[in-house]
């Protein structure tokens, strides 16, 4: 309904430069693009690459594409608009090649032709129809309409999973699907209806009871075993301090204490163990090796929070586990020592192919979107050696990524436009675990949607196909406060 | 005529006695002219009354415009309600006489919606889809039965569950034309009308029968609570400080002494940017240390207030903290001129330009902050022209040099913080000397005081003249001389052997005995 009424709206107010360049004078720069995309890589299905001068005061942009196998695009006005089957077109007939964009654009009634610049379109496969995000202002501890939502990565089409309208007062967090796989899910609920949602095959559902006293708090972050028997959670005492000059940043999130499990789908039952539940330490947002036969998580010694929270800082760990029995097994191994280099490790997320391990690397603590410092770095299973990933890094904080399962693409959030809001960027990675240069999520104006977007957009996942999730029913359900209990 | 003297009188209410309570509900919005902004509210039941009412309260900005805005409705609803009655009802069948009666019934629905309109939280909306309900009556009364049951869907799209209403009139007009069987089905066609649209739209069932944008409490009917004055009293204070006029805050609590966490903040608050806290703070009822700076409040009014004294204090980041805060809090999800006002200025002064502008941005699609956006976006990135703006350069310097983590057990020594970036600091001053007193803690305030008075030598204002005479007192000791004046201990003297200690009622030693 809201495509329809802005399609109407777009036909009444549509009014674009229609000039063609003339007398363009030759510059040898790239243009100065948002978003920019000079250089990229993207996958031969991704939505088209529209953008726009980053400077207001032109007029007009001209633009043709030139596939380096054939084929060529062409557009004119404000910014592009390219057409979503003759660009999707034209990156099939050049995959594993480059395309060629020249851009002209007019300021002042003067044209200027800016050197031509290439995406490349990359022999690599993005084989998943899309994303799930949450979309939530950058705010503090009050939140106002906010949800999880889904984005086909082929076309600009967005779509609620669930918002907080549909149960008022309610916060989601944490969509956590099975390698992809959109009928296996977890999320969890905060409010007055609180609960953790796990879905299983067939969509069936289970409200979990958002606390256990066995676990001493909520189950927090989740990622799924690959069998999809299990998920782990961290359990955390979560809180926030808020800085008191801008140069300290706005908000420091720091925990009292927290653990990490195992849950058991079937069984409902938390696979605890000693050593991942330890007083002196806080084990925290645990993930499965791709073979389910690890987990790994990171840990922290314990410090006296908030004064001490510069000194909260994490070591990346692992655990054997043992799928059959249901248990842990072997020592906790530490695979990469931060606190040695005075930082701190955040989010690991396996790549799908055993590989790597990507995490985001701070100065301390590890909520890594309010720290500017956070980078994201990449660890060797095979050698062992861990390097920053300097080709999608940026000054500002980049977090929060996620593999796709033919671990050639990830996703994450980067705050490098304004600081503040964080926005979603995908890179390809090849054989040798080199990364092409992100480029921020497409949109149809991506002007206009950077300005006029009030969200964040975090914790991003590809997502196999398109969520079916019955967002009403499961208001109804929310609102029972019918809970599984876990034991 | 009468519908003029309605409308006048109308006008001069909201415009003379409730100015602020225009501010108030104009500051919960943010209306923009932008195709998005149209697109999000009328793809939702309801939405297009609700696009008008939010197209007209900006008008609010200027409370002269706000008023005539309202004033204008409820003429318009009172025309409208004599229309209906003349088209329902011809004076030749009831006569001139109860022709006149009819005629002044006809303001009932304007008077209670007036009285109605006392209920800070019911929004405009509410008035203009009922207005589209008695236009829609109007076009009803020209159409046919089938043609009625046509629009009843398109007017819930259009008003939202009010619809109600035109579905009873309908069905009241089959009665009429004894239509006895087909009576019901205007009223089970809007039943199906809302279950329909709460397929279609993210709301419960609950939230869509009361209407999504007639009360500010999404799943809230609205009701006859009228005009509060408890409330209006807070509305007004904040209106007050939104438009930094101390004056009238201390005039306001002079004719009544405010008692409420709010108005308490912001009295202490315009006493201190009068430079008049620790003079005058004892003339007003005070709430302990609270009552300067409350803690924090998931809600969108009276953190609001609380952030505009952090911004005066200094503390810009906490200031944008309560203002995110408190627009995040707004129930019905809407976004605040106010706050992204605000916003746009903490993040222009804490040099974080990209953010600033994007609020800027945003501002600039607005009828009322599109100029001051403007200029103010000439700022951005302009240091020097930041160092030297009045406010902004002042609240750059008056920043503490060291972070730390906010803490609302320490505000004191936040307070002494900023006193030590920048002793010209009048605001802290007064508030860091100000925290021990209202807690009573005769010890901490003679550190603070000799500290004050190290940087600001004879910095001596009556409470903290009071105060040393009380610590000195309470040491059996007279304070040094010259410290205090001899008539200040000989009203002490008199306090301490007086029965009647009423009398002292607003000496900090009164203050002091009864924390006691």
């Amino acid at each position: 309904m809201k495509y329809i009424a802005s399609i109407i709206i777009a036909l009444v107010l549509l009014a674009s430069c229609a000039q063609r360049p003339t007398n363009a004078t030759k510059t040898d720069k790239f243009p100065d693009l948002f978003p920019d995309y000079v250089g990229v890589t993207v996958p031969a299905g991704i939505a088209p690459l529209n953008f726009a001068m980053s400077d207001e005061a032109f007029e007009c942009i001209d633009v043709v594409v030139r596939g380096a196998k054939g084929g060529e695009l062409h557009e004119n006005g404000e910014d592009t608009d390219f057409d979503i089957d003759d660009w999707h077109e034209l990156l099939e007939q050049n995959k594993g090649s480059q395309l060629i964009v020249t851009v002209c654009a007019e300021k002042d009634g003067q044209w200027t032709q800016y050197k031509d610049f290439i995406i490349h379109v990359s022999p690599f496969a993005l084989d998943e129809w899309g994303l799930t995000y949450r979309r939530i202002a950058p705010g503090y501890e009050v939140y106002s309409h906010m949800g999880i939502y889904q984005r086909d990565l082929s076309t600009f089409d967005e779509y609620a999973i669930i918002e907080n309208t549909q149960v008022p007062g309610m916060c989601v967090n944490c969509h956590t699907s099975n390698r992809t796989n959109p009928d296996r899910f977890v999320f969890h609920v905060r409010g007055d209806h609180g609960a953790t949602l796990a879905q299983t095959d067939g969509g069936h559902r289970e409200w979990l009871q958002a606390k256990n006293d066995l676990l001493g708090g909520s189950m927090v972050y989740p990622y799924w075993h690959p069998s999809g028997k299990y998920c782990a959670f961290s359990t955390n005492q979560t809180r926030q301090g808020f800085h008191i000059i801008p140069q300290g940043g706005r908000i420091e999130v720091f925990d009292l204490s927290s653990d990490v499990f195992v849950y058991n789908v079937e069984t409902h039952e938390t696979i605890r163990d000693s050593l991942l539940m330890t007083k002196e330490w806080s084990e925290n947002v645990p993930t499965f090796s791709p073979d389910g036969r690890t987990l790994y998580f990171m840990t922290c010694l314990q410090k006296s929070y908030p004064l001490e929270y510069k000194d909260e800082q994490y070591n990346l760990c692992r655990i054997g586990f043992n799928p059959e029995k249901g248990c842990f097994e072997g020592k906790v191994d530490t695979l990469f020592n931060a606190v040695s280099l005075g930082k701190s490790v955040t989010w690991p997320r396996p790549s799908y192919d055993g590989r790597y391990i990507l995490f985001t690397l701070q100065d301390y603590g590890y909520f890594s979107i309010w720290h500017e410092e956070s980078d994201q770095w990449l660890l060797d299973l095979k050698t062992g050696e861990a390097r920053p990933v300097n080709e999608i890094n940026s000054p500002r904080a980049d977090s929060y990524h996620n593999w796709s399962t033919n671990s050639h693409w990830v996703v994450f959030t980067s705050r490098r436009e304004d600081g503040l809001y964080s926005r979603l960027y995908l890179a390809s990675v090849n054989e040798q675990g080199r990364f092409t240069k992100p480029f921020l999520l497409p949109q149809r104006h991506p002007c206009q949607f950077n300005e006029r977007s009030i969200y964040s957009f975090n914790t991003p996942d590809f997502t196999e196909s398109r969520v079916e999730f019955d967002a009403r029913q499961a208001g109804h359900e929310i609102l029972s406060d019918q809970r599984v209990p876990t034991k | 005529m009468l519908t003029l003297l309605l409308g006048v009188i109308v006008l001069l209410f909201w415009w003379r006695a409730y100015p602020f309570a225009l501010s108030y509900h104009e500051q919960f919005q943010l209306f923009l002219f932008e195709d998005d902004y149209l697109v999000n509210r009328i793809i939702e039941p309801g939405g297009v009354a609700r696009y008008v009412s939010e197209f007209l309260v900006q008008f609010y900005n200027n409370v002269l415009f706000g008023a005539i805005v309202i004033a204008l409705l409820l003429m318009l609803m009172q025309r409208l309600t004599w229309r209906i009655i003349v088209s329902t009802i011809t004076s030749a069948e009831v006569g001139k006489r109860r022709t006149q009666i009819f005629y002044l019934l006809s303001f009932m629905p304007s008077l209670v919606v007036w009285y109605m309109m006392g209920d800070e939280n019911l929004l405009l909306a509410f008035v203009v889809a009922l207005i589209m309900i008695q236009a829609a009556m109007l076009v009803c009364s020209r159409l046919s039965f089938w043609w009625q049951l046509v629009l009843l869907p398109v007017m819930y799209w259009v008003a939202g569950p009010l619809v109600m209403l035109l579905a009873l009139y309908v069905t009241a007009m089959a009665l009429v034309r004894h239509r006895y069987m087909l009576s019901p089905l205007p009223v089970l066609l809007v039943i199906v009308c809302v279950i329909l649209s709460s397929l279609v739209r993210p709301y419960p069932l609950s939230v869509l029968w009361c209407g999504l944008g007639y009360y500010r409490y999404v799943s809230t009917l609205p009701s006859l609570k009228g005009f509060d004055d408890r409330t209006y009293e807070l509305i007004e204070y904040d209106y007050l400080v939104r438009t930094q006029r101390w004056d009238k805050v201390i005039a306001k609590a002079e004719t009544k002494t405010p008692d409420l966490p709010m108005s308490v903040c912001a009295t202490n608050l315009a006493l201190a940017m009068k430079g008049q806290l620790l003079d005058r703070a004892f003339e007003f009822y005070q709430r302990g240390s609270q009552g300067l700076l409350p803690p924090f409040e998931r809600n969108y009014t009276s953190t609001l207030t609380t952030g505009e004294a952090y911004f005066y204090l200094g503390l810009v980041n906490t200031s944008q903290r309560f203002a995110f805060e408190s627009m995040e809090a707004i129930p019905n999800y809407n976004k605040s001129a106010r706050v992204v006002r605000r916003l746009a200025e903490t993040n222009l002064i804490n040099g974080d330009y990209a953010v600033a502008r994007k609020y800027l941005k945003m501002l600039r699609k607005t009828l009322f902050y599109r100029k001051w956006a403007m200029r103010t976006e000439a700022l951005l990135g302009n240091e020097s022209a930041i160092n030297a703006h009045p406010l902004y350069g002042y609240l750059r310097r008056a920043r503490i040099k060291e972070d730390f983590l906010y803490s609302d057990r320490e505000l004191d020594k936040i307070c002494g913080q900023l006193v030590v970036a920048n002793k010209e600091n009048q605001v802290a001053v007064q508030y860091l000397l100000m925290f021990p007193v209202l807690d009573a803690d005769v010890t901490r305030f003679m550190n603070y005081m000799t500290f004050v008075s190290q940087l600001q030598p004879g910095y001596m204002p009556r409470i903290c003249q009071e105060m040393v005479t009380f610590a000195y007192a309470s040491r059996r000791q007279q304070p040094p001389r010259g410290t205090v004046p001899d008539a200040m201990l000989q009203q002490f003297n008199q306090f301490m052997q007086s029965g009647n200690r009423e009398a002292f009622r607003h000496t900090t030693w009164y203050y002091l005995s009864k924390k006691e």
